[in-house]
């Protein structure tokens, strides 16, 4: 870095006048969810900006309970849990074989895969619905799994695949030597190896699933996902802004954590997909 | 000898056989998952183009006719308007990260914190997000009443349909410019610092290594994020439009992506909806176009 | 029975032919090293017998079973890899027995073979540690030992001690050398340094551009080469060899001197273009005496190399035992014909 001297350093101070602003506008999400959360409706209307007077944790209860979001809930944790590990699951087998494998039609593959970046739900939605009909997965927890893991990986294949691409050769040919067939070369040294690449891929998928309302909106007509369900309470109670504020402070709440745990995991996903990409 | 040589050579296959049947299996769930959900259902959907089917009814065979029933399509023409808007605002949407980047970059007072601010709201789905603005953004609401306490007039944002398209630009555009910052960060930080230090020996003020120095090794990433980024605003705003506006008021707001959900589900006509659908695709597939080219030249091919 | 039998291997990465028909047989128990110029095709040619890469033609026998088709772990080998290959997420103990793991060796048993091998190789206090934690020589010595677990039945070294500094370097090929005295077991050894060729084989294998220029003992190479590449590859430094032209059956002029060869059985033809080979340790004794101006010296100690030239395009390297020869300095050296060797045009050997 450039160290900055004298009048630098008081224009840069200046400018970061606005930028503590914007820093502002960007927390302003917690402080909205979570005080008018805790409003009553009544304590709302009176004073919708300030600091919550009339303290009550009902929104959590009804939001939770009587708008259904306890079972949108579940859903949500079920369908990003599972997608979020086939994503694991399969991206790694994929990346170690793109990676370090050697057999006909590799690059092919490869591309054919990263060519579907430029293939999202919205060009093919008719017939990716169509095409979850016919496999009897609407309405299904799995074929939102399953859509999810389709839509979400060639971005993790390409993470895999070039993490995997950094390891030396020789660690898989020592393993080989050693007896281990492929598929124990790939549990026991790969998945192992892959753990940083792996522990980003999650991090940034499971965000990816949670926070989907297109997709699940297509596939989970009546389960409905959080964020779907969210949706609804905003259609449904455009007036109970309390009740919505409950149901955006549970839906985030997870990711919230993540972020907050996860944040230089976060930052280096997106890092080596741009630097990389 | 080369000659005796050559009938020997039995073996031309790539890689052994356990090695070659086990790519296939760790490949067969990718490509599996891929081909069922994403490319069969493009082929398949440019055929459905092609048809005039509602509803599941299997639709006959029209030719071009949805093609050339979008020329006279006024939503198909207002989401055109609108994503030719959007993409006129693209300098915004790079040079605003850009800056901030540069300024976090140069050591502005309180950057670190700035750099992990920013992009929480990236990590917020776009429900929650258009879900707060929805409310932020009425004509009662806390924007309107921040204005008021500095004088200024009240104004229904997404209300009215000449500002319903600025309001979610601003609102995505603030919700992903977190992402484009780290993204300049993570390029800035490959810079050698030695060179930037050279011109600051040099006696260059810290703008003039910004201009001259930072701003030159930074092309490739500029057009990196310009490239995301407009992948990112022509797909990734469903939700957003879902929760904050519906495409209105009228088709305000109105993007391509949000016309083919309309068609496809409301208007019950998948036919039309996969016409528009090879419309987006044909944009997808240009960008995509011109990132190859910036990919391979920037690797000097 | 031979311990490995390499008939006519070919190998080709696209259009590059890389080896170009290797014979080879190992008998059990030998030392055989590999070496040759980088990007001779060594490595590659080690990777076939291991299994690695796959053979584009001809076979390979490891212990009377044709294994040109096998799985590297159907072979009966192991290897060292020149960076190692340690499994960064596995302790010592647990890289050594990964092996026996995989062949569901029972735990006790694993333990005693994992102790026994670090108690050769004295890494039995780290065997807690990860790769990460210990400096390049000891993890050389969990890599040989990661080999020795497995008892296999040919060892297989890929240039081992090129990434150790030079004094541990020396010190781990006597270790080698003991280990092959202790095992008893065949080894395939790739160097491209000579000296670790000389040290530690039974026999060497002179490679070149994909083809065996020469196969023999040490000393036999040194002595007796078949061709001018060998000479100049084996022994350091390395032997002189300078143009010269045939005057008669068994005269020829170097520069300005003429020499006879009484003892060439081959006949020359006037005016044939000869390659004269001399070593710089066989200038010294009898034989036809001049003398040079030199140029440099590299003074050892115990010896010095004197450099100079015989005449123009003539450049010699001249040992000189005893003495401290200074820059400017003439000296004068012998050249014995019983000791002075001569290639043909294309390199081969005039005996
Ligand atoms: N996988 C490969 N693809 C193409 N060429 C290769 C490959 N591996 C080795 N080569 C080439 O084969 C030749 C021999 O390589 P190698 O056996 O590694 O040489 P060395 O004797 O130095 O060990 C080199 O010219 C190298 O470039
Ligand atoms: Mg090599």
């Amino acid at each position: 870095m450039a160290n900055p001297r004298g009048r630098e350093r008081r224009i840069l101070r200046l400018l970061s006048v606005p930028m503590a602003l914007l820093a502002l506008s960007c927390v302003y999400p917690v402080y909205f969810a979570v005080n008018n959360a805790l409003k009553t409706n009544r304590n709302y209307i009176m004073d919708r900006f300030g600091l919550v007077t009339d303290l009550t944790f009902d929104n959590f209860v009804q939001a939770w309970t009587r708008s259904n979001l306890d079972t949108y809930f579940v859903n949500s944790v079920l369908v990003t849990g599972g997608a979020v590990l086939l994503l694991l699951l399969v991206s790694s087998l994929a990346g170690f074989a793109l990676a370090l494998l050697r057999f006909p039609a590799r690059r092919l593959v490869f591309v054919v895969i990263l060519a579907s970046l430029m293939i999202p739900v919205q060009v093919v939605l008719v017939p990716f619905y169509q095409t979850i009909i016919g496999l009897g997965l609407l309405n299904t927890r799995i074929g939102l799994i399953l859509s999810y893991t389709a839509f979400f990986l060639p971005f993790s294949v390409y993470l895999m695949t070039a993490f995997y691409a950094g390891l030396p050769r020789e660690l898989m040919e020592a393993a080989r030597i050693d007896g281990a067939r492929l598929l124990q070369v790939w549990w026991f040294v790969m998945l192992p190896m892959g753990r940083p690449a792996l522990i980003t891929l999650g991090i940034l998928n499971t965000l990816y699933c949670w926070n989907d309302v297109l997709i699940s909106l297509l596939v989970l007509q009546d389960k409905r996902t959080m964020m779907v369900g969210i949706a609804a309470l905003r259609g449904e109670y455009t007036t109970n802004v309390p009740l919505l504020a409950a149901g955006i402070v549970l839906a985030a709440a997870p990711i919230v954590v993540l972020y907050l745990v996860f944040q230089r995991q976060i930052v280096a996903g997106i890092a080596t997909g741009a630097v990389k990409g | 000898m080369t000659t005796t040589a050559q009938p020997q050579r039995r073996r031309r296959r790539t890689g052994s056989r356990a090695e070659r049947r086990f790519a296939l299996l760790f490949l067969l769930p990718a490509v599996a998952l891929v081909l069922t959900f994403r490319i069969v259902p493009l082929l398949w959907g440019f055929g459905l183009s092609l048809t005039d089917a509602t509803g599941l009814q299997q639709g006959q065979f029209i030719g071009l006719g949805n093609y050339a029933e979008m020329a006279g399509d006024p939503n198909f023409r207002a989401a055109m308007r609108n994503t030719v808007i959007l993409l006129l605002t693209l300098p915004v949407w790079v040079l605003l990260p850009m800056i901030l980047a540069s300024l976090i970059h140069l050591g502005v007072p309180g950057g670190r914190l700035y750099r992990s601010v920013y992009f929480f709201p990236a990590v917020l789905s776009s429900v929650i997000v258009g879900s707060i603005f929805n409310v932020v953004l009425r004509y009662d609401g806390a924007l309107n009443a921040l204005l008021g306490f500095a004088g200024l007039p009240a104004i229904d944002w997404l209300g009215s349909g000449s500002t319903a398209l600025l309001s979610l630009l601003t609102v995505q555009l603030w919700a992903t410019f977190g992402m484009s910052l780290l993204i300049f960060l993570a390029g800035l930080s490959t810079l050698s610092s030695e060179m930037i230090e050279a011109a600051r020996l040099d006696g260059a003020r810290l703008w003039q290594v910004w201009g001259y120095v930072i701003l030159p090794a930074m092309r490739p990433i500029i057009e990196f994020v310009a490239v995301v980024t407009t992948i990112g605003v022509l797909t990734n705003m469903f939700g957003l439009i879902y929760v904050l506006t519906a495409g209105g008021p009228g088709t305000a707001t109105t993007l391509p992506e949000f016309l083919i959900w309309l068609e496809q589900g409301q208007m019950g006509r998948p036919g039309y909806a996969a016409a528009l659908s090879m419309v987006l695709f044909a944009l997808m597939a240009g960008i995509a176009w011109i990132q190859i080219r910036i990919m391979s030249r920037n690797a000097g091919l | 029975m031979a311990d490995l039998i390499l008939n006519d291997v070919r190998k080709s990465f696209g259009s590059t032919d890389v080896i170009r028909g290797v014979d080879l047989t190992i008998e059990p128990g030998e030392f055989v090293v590999f070496v040759g110029p980088s990007g001779c095709g060594k490595s590659t040619l080690l990777r076939m017998i291991a299994g690695l890469e796959e053979v584009t033609s001809g076979t390979v026998t490891i212990a009377g079973t044709d294994v040109t088709e096998a799985e590297p772990y159907d072979r009966g080998i192991a290897m060292v890899f020149q960076s190692y290959a340690l499994y960064p997420h596995m302790t010592v103990a647990e890289n050594m027995g990964f092996a026996l793991r995989l062949a569901r060796v029972p735990v006790p048993e694993r333990r005693r073979a994992v102790e026994e091998a670090a108690r050769i190789l004295q890494i039995e206090p780290l065997l807690d540690r990860k790769p990460a934690q210990l400096s390049g020589g000891q993890r050389q010595r969990v890599a040989i030992g990661r080999a020795i677990v497995r008892k296999p039945r040919v060892f297989l070294f890929d240039e081992p001690l090129s990434n150790l500094d030079a004094e541990l370097r020396v010190q781990t090929r006597i270790e080698i050398a003991r280990l092959h005295a202790a095992l008893g077991a065949t080894m395939i050894y790739v160097t491209h340094d000579q000296t670790e060729a000389m040290t530690l084989a039974d026999r060497i294998v002179v490679l070149r551009g994909g083809v065996v220029e020469q196969v023999g003992r040490p000393t036999d190479l040194y002595d007796d080469p078949d061709n001018a590449f060998v000479a100049g590859f084996i022994g350091s430094p390395r032997m002189n060899l300078l143009p010269a032209r045939a005057t008669g059956p068994q005269s020829l002029r170097l520069g300005t001197l003429d020499l006879t060869l009484p003892q060439l059985e081959s006949r020359l033809t006037a005016g044939q273009a000869l390659t004269l080979g001399v070593r710089p340790e066989h200038l010294q004794d009898a034989g036809q005496r001049i003398e040079m101006t030199v140029d440099v010296v590299e003074q050892l100690g115990s010896t010095a190399f004197v450099h100079g030239a015989l005449g123009p395009d003539l450049p010699l390297v001249v040992e000189a035992r005893g003495s401290r020869p200074a820059m400017g300095d003439r000296i004068t050296i012998a050249l014995d014909p019983a000791r002075l060797y001569l290639f043909d045009n294309d390199g081969q050997r005039l005996r």
